[in-house]
């Protein structure tokens, strides 16, 4: 095997999409070839950085997908899964059968004194035709999915409300709606799934606001080991300067100079904005420390 | 991190479990349930195919709803000694090409466009969606990640998807070749591409 076909079966080594013989061959030319060698070493590395894209989809979309096709679906079979389900329930079948030949007589008994009442034609915003089918004796059926508001109403401790709050916090594309759900859910901080929330916004919402939101309603636990690590990485790395000083504030309350003062003057030493240079310079001065390392 | 396997067959029988037989016979009868067991099998791989192809909630939902709802209608043409799992990702491999042309095409339109159409790179969003991961394990830099966005980006839809596959999902090239539609050496060329040019992208942050 020469270079160029060991370069064209690397990536497939890695995969091991070779076969027995092929994978010897390679391991023999790179045995021999140290440029080779370093190339392999090169798409290992390529392939660990790329590994750091692998994402699940968000929390809870795959549940509503599902619910969501479970809705579809018997909207798109709803005679077959009918008979089906009254064949292995033949009692409710009996059930049926008598309601409807009450609905039927009161229906009859209405047409003498009512007019027939039309389905309001479906609003084109916010209606989408699924699918049209013609039916026997000349009729049509239109199935539509209509998106419909919803109005939830509960206590914050309660878990359809927590839950939507979660989602919200996390997902939804609007930051006032974010801010607000950060803001409510600072109150239960101290439920695990609520911290793990306010953590993740803290460290990667888009919006500096969110992010300050959730730093202030993560206050109380400042002297907590998890709220401590994500205030650190937030110094480090949040783009806002704002953050940064908040997270400088938080950790300076707990005055733990061990775990501190290196931080501090790390980030003096890198920390391209006076402001934030000049507070770390304060917290160190607080905690009776130099400002450089020696 | 090995990715979390869909259907698990414990007897196989031309590619097709027992279990999964009888659920695919049943579902061709009608039988919903047994389709929605089905859909339970492969479901959370065709999601994640569509989450890393469009990264948008709207249309991975999109992309799962139709998947499925065009394998429920022609569940009847589906042959037996065939594979469920690659005859649906064939259907979600097909309708993710089209969101992604639709998407190019509309970017193309938008003159002087630029990354403010909602996509958002797997970097930027992945310590969002795993918030048990170590974020410093996740999220390096943010010149990191938006190198290994628009890296990803520039591949063509169809290297994205057979590196997503291969890469992310673990599937065999040779599956990857009965989704796409292609020979298994067209799928080796389609990611030695892929690779090619993630390697000459990224290779200075290594």
């Amino acid at each position: 095997m020469d270079c160029e076909a060991a370069t064209r079966t690397l990536d497939l080594y890695l995969y091991g999409e070779l076969s027995f013989d092929q994978e010897q061959a390679l391991e023999d030319h790179l045995a021999s070839c140290a440029a080779c060698r370093r190339h392999l070493d090169e798409l290992r590395a390529i392939h660990a950085l790329l590994e750091r894209g692998r994402t699940e989809p968000p929390a809870g979309l795959l549940e509503r997908c599902r619910s969501q096709l479970h809705e579809r679906l018997q909207a798109a079979a709803p005679k077959r899964s009918l008979w089906r389900w009254f064949a292995l329930r033949p009692a409710w079948a009996v059930r049926l059968a008598t309601a409807s030949a009450l609905v039927a007589l009161g229906f009859w008994v209405g047409r003498w004194s009512t007019p027939a009442v039309t389905e309001p034609p479906p609003d084109p915003l916010s209606a989408r035709i699924r699918f049209i089918e013609q039916e026997p004796g000349g009729k049509v059926r239109v199935s539509i999915e209509e998106r419909r508001q919803r109005t939830l109403r509960g206590r914050l401790d309660e878990e359809p409300i927590q839950q939507w709050l979660l989602a919200a916090a996390r997902e939804a594309a609007d930051p006032g709606l974010r801010l607000d759900s950060v803001d409510l859910l600072g109150a239960r901080a101290q439920q695990e799934p609520v911290r793990r929330a306010l953590l993740e916004a803290a460290q990667h919402d888009p919006d500096p606001g969110v992010r300050l939101k959730a730093l202030e309603a993560l206050k109380p636990f400042a002297a907590e080991a998890d709220v401590r690590q994500t205030l650190a990485r937030i110094l480090r790395s949040d783009d806002n300067p704002g953050v940064r000083i908040q997270a400088i504030d938080l950790l300076i309350e707990h005055r733990r100079r061990d775990e501190l003062v290196g931080l501090l003057q790390e980030i003096v030493q890198q920390e391209s904005n006076d402001y934030v240079r000049l507070r770390c310079r304060q917290a160190l001065q607080e905690l009776n420390a130099s400002v450089g390392t020696f | 991190m090995t990715p979390e396997p869909d259907a698990a067959p414990a007897t196989e029988v031309g590619g097709v479990s027992r279990e999964q037989a009888e659920l695919i016979r049943a579902a061709q009868r009608g039988d919903q349930e047994a389709f929605e067991r089905l859909v339970r099998g492969h479901d959370r791989g065709v999601l994640r195919l569509a989450w890393n192809m469009l990264r948008s909630v709207e249309d991975a939902q999109e992309v799962y709803q139709e998947t499925f709802l065009r394998a429920y209608r022609n569940l009847s043409s589906f042959r037996a000694d065939s594979n469920f799992q690659t005859w649906l990702y064939r259907i979600a491999w097909n309708l993710c090409l089209d969101y992604l042309r639709k998407r190019k095409t509309s970017r193309e339109e938008q003159a002087g466009g630029d990354s403010g159409d909602g996509f958002r790179s797997p970097l930027e969003t992945v310590a969002e969606q795993r918030p048990e991961a170590d974020p410093e394990r996740v999220l390096v830099n943010r010149v990191a990640a938006e190198r290994i966005r628009q890296a990803l980006e520039r591949l063509t839809p169809r290297e994205r998807m057979v590196f997503e596959l291969r890469h992310f999902q673990g599937l065999r090239l040779k599956t990857i070749g009965e989704i796409a539609g292609s020979s298994e050496e067209a799928v080796k060329t389609c990611l030695f591409r892929a690779t090619q040019k993630l390697r000459a992208a990224l290779g200075d942050l290594i």
